[in-house]
């Protein structure tokens, strides 16, 4: 399947991993996204918000090219936070009910 | 049924169940956002959690949020900010000098000014993109299932228990999702509700309060009501987008002078006046 093609080379940060996010989010499973990028911040950054999202990145001069994972990885996840998050979900103890009702 | 025939029945049933699957999956949604769209919300379109998908949600999306003081004002802040369509803002009380110190959507020049038009003046200043409606009436049990009638979300911002009644009674009458919230001196809870779906404010509190001190008795720091209002807005994103799980069954208790949040849970109950089984319709 041919990639997908994508400019980012006239934006600037985060505004080049917000095109290439929203561009992402687009598209079917199995399809590839090659990334124009001008040399800087953005083809430093944009390849490593892909990987930390859990897209396959390969980048190749001002090029990146990257293969979408399906699910996104999550803020909580990113941050190494998975198990404080896990605990704050964790429904409290039923005696706790009713204790509290003031408005 | 002989063995060839009930081989091909099933593989034709892996076929068909393969080709519903295959149909059930989501269409990448078109990119409908303009350049200076993606640029405003750029900050949120970042998230992993949130994406065209959720900030088409909120675009689309009519919240009512009842009252525009200390809650009212961080909630329709950061729904005007995030993006949402239309949002009605209900109060009929004017700007008071003693509001200003929590109600951010208030300055010293709207003394006297209608709340309801105050705020959205200020909610036009900040997205000139959005539809926001001043409503200058009192919510009560009378009008709330008139003004709750169509909208995707209520945000209850009222400052008393008939009126958090009263919505909550319209809101599961109409299914429409609600997020509750109270906050007095420095605590404060907070309780996301999906009408016949978990439980309601008053499955968690069955029994209106009869002499619960009122805002302006006991007072309030204006800081705790923006941390209460903030979490009750995230909350009402959250049921937009779907981008987290809300606070439902049960709700938030919130403690800020120990800096203590508590999830207390709460359970449906089938005999609750407003969505128990047992009420009509």
């Amino acid at each position: 399947m041919a990639a997908r093609k994508l400019d980012i080379s006239g934006l600037t940060c985060p505004l080049t991993w917000v095109r290439t996010k929203l561009e992402l989010e687009r598209m079917a499973a199995g399809e590839a996204l090659e990334v124009r990028c001008a040399p800087g911040e953005a083809l430093e950054q944009v390849p490593r918000s892909a990987r930390e999202a859990g897209h396959d990145v390969t980048v190749d001069g001002t090029t990146i090219r990257i293969v979408p994972r399906r699910k996104p990885v999550t803020s909580s996840e990113r941050s190494g936070d998975e198990a404080r998050a896990k605990r704050w979900r964790r429904p409290r103890p039923r005696q706790d009910r009713g204790r509290y009702e003031a408005g | 049924m002989s063995g060839n025939s009930r081989r091909g029945f099933f593989r034709e049933l892996a076929s068909v169940v393969a080709s519903a699957r295959e149909a059930a999956e989501p269409e990448p949604p078109p990119l409908n956002l303009t350049e200076a769209e993606i640029e405003r919300y750029s900050r949120q379109l970042v998230l992993p959690e949130w994406g065209a998908a959720a900030q088409l949600a909120v675009t689309e999306a009519s919240v009512l949020v009842i009252g525009a003081g200390a809650l009212g004002a961080p909630v329709a802040l950061y729904l005007a900010g995030a993006g949402v369509g239309r949002i009605g803002i209900i109060d009929d009380d004017a700007v008071e000098l003693s509001n200003l110190h929590r109600q951010l959507l208030h300055f010293t020049p709207d003394i006297g000014a209608a709340k309801a038009e105050s705020a959205v003046a200020k909610l036009r200043y900040l997205n000139p993109d959005i539809v926001a409606e001043p409503y200058q009436v009192r919510a009560a049990a009378e009008n709330a299932p008139a003004l709750v009638e169509g909208q995707d979300l209520v945000v209850d911002c009222s400052d008393s228990f008939a009126t958090r009644y009263a919505i909550n009674a319209a809101c599961c009458a109409a299914r429409v999702p609600l997020v509750e919230a109270g906050v007095l001196g420095m605590s404060g809870l907070v309780m996301s509700i999906k009408p016949g779906r978990t439980a309601c404010y008053r499955c968690a509190f069955p029994v209106e309060p009869q002499d619960a001190p009122r805002c302006a008795d006991a007072g309030v720091l204006g800081p705790a009501a923006g941390v209460i209002g903030s979490l009750q807005v995230l909350e009402a994103l959250k049921l937009l987008t779907g981008v987290a799980p809300a606070i439902a069954d049960g709700f938030l208790q919130v403690d800020l002078a120990t800096a203590e949040f508590l999830r207390v849970r709460a359970s449906r109950r089938a005999d609750c006046l407003d969505c128990g089984q047992s009420r009509k319709g």
